[in-house]
């Protein structure tokens, strides 16, 4: 082993604000999600929505001209939130678990960072892995639709808003759940098994106890619910859900800022310096 | 005049019944500083309070001209933590690692990922830099962990038992990175330790904290100067003849440990070598007792178990 | 001479490929000893072995005259304390301790009287009605020594017993193997702290690599290494009269003179040199003030084996 002194090739440089060393957090995080199980899910998520929207529209124009509620299909059925459900547990289980579970953020808590920055840049990136599973395919289905000549201009704009708006409640939601699930442990299969708990259990649950009682508040305990009553508003299909968009919007963007808020507080707990 | 490093005045800080810091009033210069204390005698809650992660119930604190409370992160900016236990990412890569944290401390990304190279290379993990962390043994974890504290060049880093967990070649070889560290002009840290022995041939300052006060602080010096006058011996062969044999040349032999204490006079050192002829030993040492930061420590701290009677 | 506590001939243990100790021999005891060595070096695979964890796949172990594997009895004479182990974080101290005994065969009340006691000497009485959850690391490997003492072995292995331990604890501990050692208990203790353990016992085992290097007195170990004359650094007010008395000894290699008042010797048999000193100070009335060895501690040996005999730093 030979020791010398380090040399400061630089000589002592100007250090960068915070955003900048939120963002180093961030997109360090980012893609160290870009794994086989990340990729895989958002990849048929994309292949899902885009060929099921694209079908759909195709044999409705053999009929009519398309619709944006045409482009709402996918919500309909049940495939879709289950993805989301593989994209967030892959992209968000492990932001905060894995951390404390090696310990790596009392580093970060050491440095010049505060807790909610950190947190912050954890949410960045798996807020940008739910965006673009939640919102990239849709966007996707709407250029193809429209490259193929089968929608009006009109009804693009509108189906994209639609997407636009119902994948960014989505993921609030789930970037919420993920990182709230996450602050829980620190192993990211647990946070990751919890989430396919909690929502399958909110799914069922709500379900049955809504049949059962005719409650008309109970569906908004049930996210995937929520989902397809926000995806209904947004592209304008009126009836056919048990719950109001506006109002489900609001439970799932609340709850999700709730859940984030959960995520920093639980945070707390963690002791930089330890005995 | 220098500028103090660390200043700590009147500072408390209680939890809940226990009051972790009581009244701590220090002033540590520049150099190199160790930390000392029994668990529970806030070590931990004082680098808490430096690192400005806690704020004191009263007092104030200063390290490097800033106030931890009402600036934290510049503080953090300037300093370096390394703490005791595992910390790292086993999924990056040495060199990626460190670069991260430079990153995470403020550096540009170019700056960070130099500095980062540079500093793997001052820890010795040159050739080690681009493997993946989980591939590596407990003395290269050290290692970077010691390099992400140093990566953003801070004149203060916090040192939390750099050696625990180290073989005795291991230990040796972080003992002489860190006085590497501590010869660089304007490179100063406190490191905490339970081996005062590693204290001691490593700072040139400490603080010994027992039950949140003080029991001693500044130059070591100073300090141990007052804990001089006895001799020491060390023999090979029957000890209670030889201490038979000192009591009969009239002194009075004080047996710890594995060596004798002996006050003795300038210039008598002869009766010792005559005891050791008559009880047929050999004086395998000889010199005056050289005070440590252990001796003061233990001298200064109430022991719960009681040190035999011999 | 007594028996030795432990005897090992050519000891071989291997996990597969992996070697875990390879031809060790050495014996040990009585008292306290110190086993030495690098991580991966075997200390641990030793310790498991002696304890009947493990059983040795060549060569012969005899512990207490037992061979450990597989002896039931042999169980209860000694004491192990692992250097990493789980203990049952949701039990008090006391009762983690009396469940062992009472596993180990103690009636209930024996147990508890010696479960409190082994507490008490470990200096954990305070504490001893909490949840190991809320126990400091120091703490927890004090309770690994209590469990260790409890049933009153007649030999005791420590696996880095101090690692975590801080300052006030590590003295304790140090007091009690001494304490233990008086008591006609048997100790083998491994450390990487090189000056705790000498300043335990001058016995010692040094491995690496699954074999012994070493094992035995320290300073005759010390006095075995030829390669390197023994350097013996001695303070007088007459450095050329006193090198002119040494200079007489055949094995006394080279004198320097480093300073004022001080001398170097270079001697290639300390112990003639050590046993000879005494007498000569008398005879020709030398006035010594100091005398000692930077190369006649267990550091410097350590390093003289463990790299290979390349001498000094």
């Amino acid at each position: 082993m030979s020791i010398s002194a380090p040399r400061y090739a630089a000589g002592p440089s100007a250090r960068t604000g915070p955003a900048s060393r939120i963002l180093a957090i961030a997109s360090r995080e980012f893609f160290r999600r870009a794994r086989a199980a990340t990729l895989l899910s958002v990849a048929l998520t994309f292949f899902v929505v885009v060929t099921s929207v694209v079908v759909t529209v195709i044999f409705a124009s053999f009929l009519r001209a398309p619709t944006a509620g045409d482009f709402e299909s996918v919500y309909e059925s049940p495939v879709w939130p289950f993805l989301m459900l593989i994209v967030a547990a892959s992209a968000g289980a492990g932001s905060l678990a894995e951390d404390v579970g090696d310990r790596s953020i009392s580093l970060y808590l050491s440095r010049p960072i505060r807790l909610v920055d950190y947190v912050s840049a954890k949410t960045i990136a798996c807020g940008s892995w739910l965006v673009i599973a939640t919102v990239g395919p849709g966007l996707t289905a709407v250029a193809v639709t429209g490259a193929l000549g089968y929608a009006s201009a009109s009804v693009l704009l509108a189906a994209l808003l639609g997407f636009v708006a119902t994948g960014f409640v989505a993921a609030i939601f789930f970037t919420g759940l993920a990182l709230a699930l996450s602050s829980l442990t620190n192993r990211a299969l647990y946070s990751g098994v919890a989430i396919f708990g909690v929502i399958l259990v909110l799914y069922i649950g709500g379900s049955v106890v809504a049949g059962i009682t005719g409650n008309i508040y109970v569906p908004y305990a049930n996210p995937i619910e929520n989902i397809r009553s926000v995806a209904h508003g947004a592209f304008g299909v009126s009836g056919g859900t048990a719950t109001d968009p506006a109002s489900s919007a609001l439970t799932l963007v609340g709850s999700g800022v709730v859940l984030w808020v959960f995520a920093l507080w639980r945070m707390r707990r963690v002791e930089v310096v330890s005995e | 005049m220098p500028v103090a490093l660390i200043e700590v005045n009147g500072v408390s800080k209680r939890f809940g019944t226990v009051e972790a810091v009581s009244n701590l009033s220090v002033e540590l210069s520049p150099g190199s500083i160790g930390l000392v204390g029994p668990n529970g005698s806030g070590k931990t809650t004082l680098i808490r309070l430096l690192l400005g992660l806690l704020s004191p119930d009263s007092g104030n604190l200063s390290v490097l001209g800033c106030d931890p409370q009402r600036d934290p992160l510049g503080v953090r900016g300037q300093v370096g933590y390394m703490p005791e236990h595992d910390c790292l990412s086993p999924d990056l890569s040495g060199i990626g690692f460190v670069a991260h944290m430079g990153r995470v401390s403020g550096l540009p990304k170019e700056v960070a990922i130099s500095r980062a190279h540079d500093v793997l290379e001052f820890v010795g993990l040159a050739e080690e830099r681009y493997r993946k962390i989980r591939e590596y043994s407990v003395g290269m974890r050290q290692r970077v962990k010691l390099a992400q504290a140093i990566v953003h060049d801070p004149p203060l880093c916090f040192l939390d038992e750099p050696t625990a967990g180290l073989d005795p070649s291991g230990r040796e070889e972080m003992l002489e990175l860190l006085r590497a560290l501590g010869r660089l002009p304007n490179h100063s840290f406190v490191l905490s330790t339970h081996l005062l022995h590693d204290a001691d041939g490593l700072c040139d300052q400490v603080l010994m904290l027992d039950a949140g006060h003080c029991i001693a602080s500044g130059p070591v010096r100073e300090l141990i100067a007052s804990h001089e006058g006895e001799s020491v011996i060390r023999i090979q062969g029957d000890t209670d003849r030889f201490l038979a044999s000192l009591l009969q040349h009239g002194l009075t032999p004080k047996p710890m440990d594995r060596e004798i204490r002996v006050e003795l006079a300038p210039g008598t050192t002869r009766a010792v070598f005559e005891s050791a002829a008559e009880a047929g030993v050999q004086v395998r040492y000889l010199g005056r007792s050289v005070a440590t930061i252990e001796g003061l420590f233990l001298a200064r701290v109430e022991l719960p178990v009681p040190e035999d009677p011999t | 001479m007594t028996d030795p506590v432990i005897q090992a001939v050519d000891v071989t243990k291997r996990y597969g490929e992996v070697l875990g100790l390879n031809g060790f021999t050495a014996t040990i005891g009585p008292g306290i000893t110190g086993l030495i060595g690098p991580n991966g070096a075997g200390k641990s695979t030793f310790f498991r072995l002696l304890v009947g964890q493990l059983k040795v796949d060549a060569g012969d172990l005899r512990v207490l005259g037992y061979n450990p594997w597989g002896e039931g009895e042999f169980r209860r004479m000694v004491g192990y304390c692992p250097e990493h182990s789980t203990l049952f974080e949701w039990m008090t101290a006391r009762d983690f301790l009396t469940s062992l005994l009472r596993v180990d065969g103690f009636p209930k009340a024996e147990a508890h009287a010696r479960a409190t006691e082994a507490i008490a000497t470990v200096g954990l009485s305070e504490a001893q009605d909490r949840r190991l959850v809320t126990y400091s690391k120091g703490m927890r490997q004090r309770v690994k020594l209590a469990q260790s003492i409890a049933h009153d072995p007649a030999l005791i292995l420590l696996d880095e017993p101090l690692n975590g331990v801080d300052p006030v604890g590590r003295a304790a501990v140090m007091s009690l193997l001494r304490r233990l050692q008086r008591s006609g208990r048997h100790v083998l203790v491994s450390s990487h702290v090189l000056y705790e353990v000498e300043r335990l016992t001058d016995q010692i085992v040094m491995i690496t690599n699954g074999r012994v290097i070493a094992y035995g007195d320290l300073h005759r170990i010390r006095s075995l290494i030829d390669a390197h004359p023994h350097v013996i650094d001695i303070e007088t007010p007459d450095p050329r009269g006193v090198a002119r008395v040494l200079a007489s000894m055949d094995h006394v290699v080279s004198i320097e003179f480093p300073g004022e008042g001080r001398l170097r010797v270079q001697s290639r048999s300390p112990e003639e040199f050590y046993g000879a000193l005494p007498g000569l100070v008398v005879r020709e009335g030398l006035d010594i003030r100091a005398v000692g060895s930077a190369d006649d501690n267990l550091d410097a040996v350590f390093r003289y084996l463990s790299e290979g005999g390349h001498g000094p730093r």
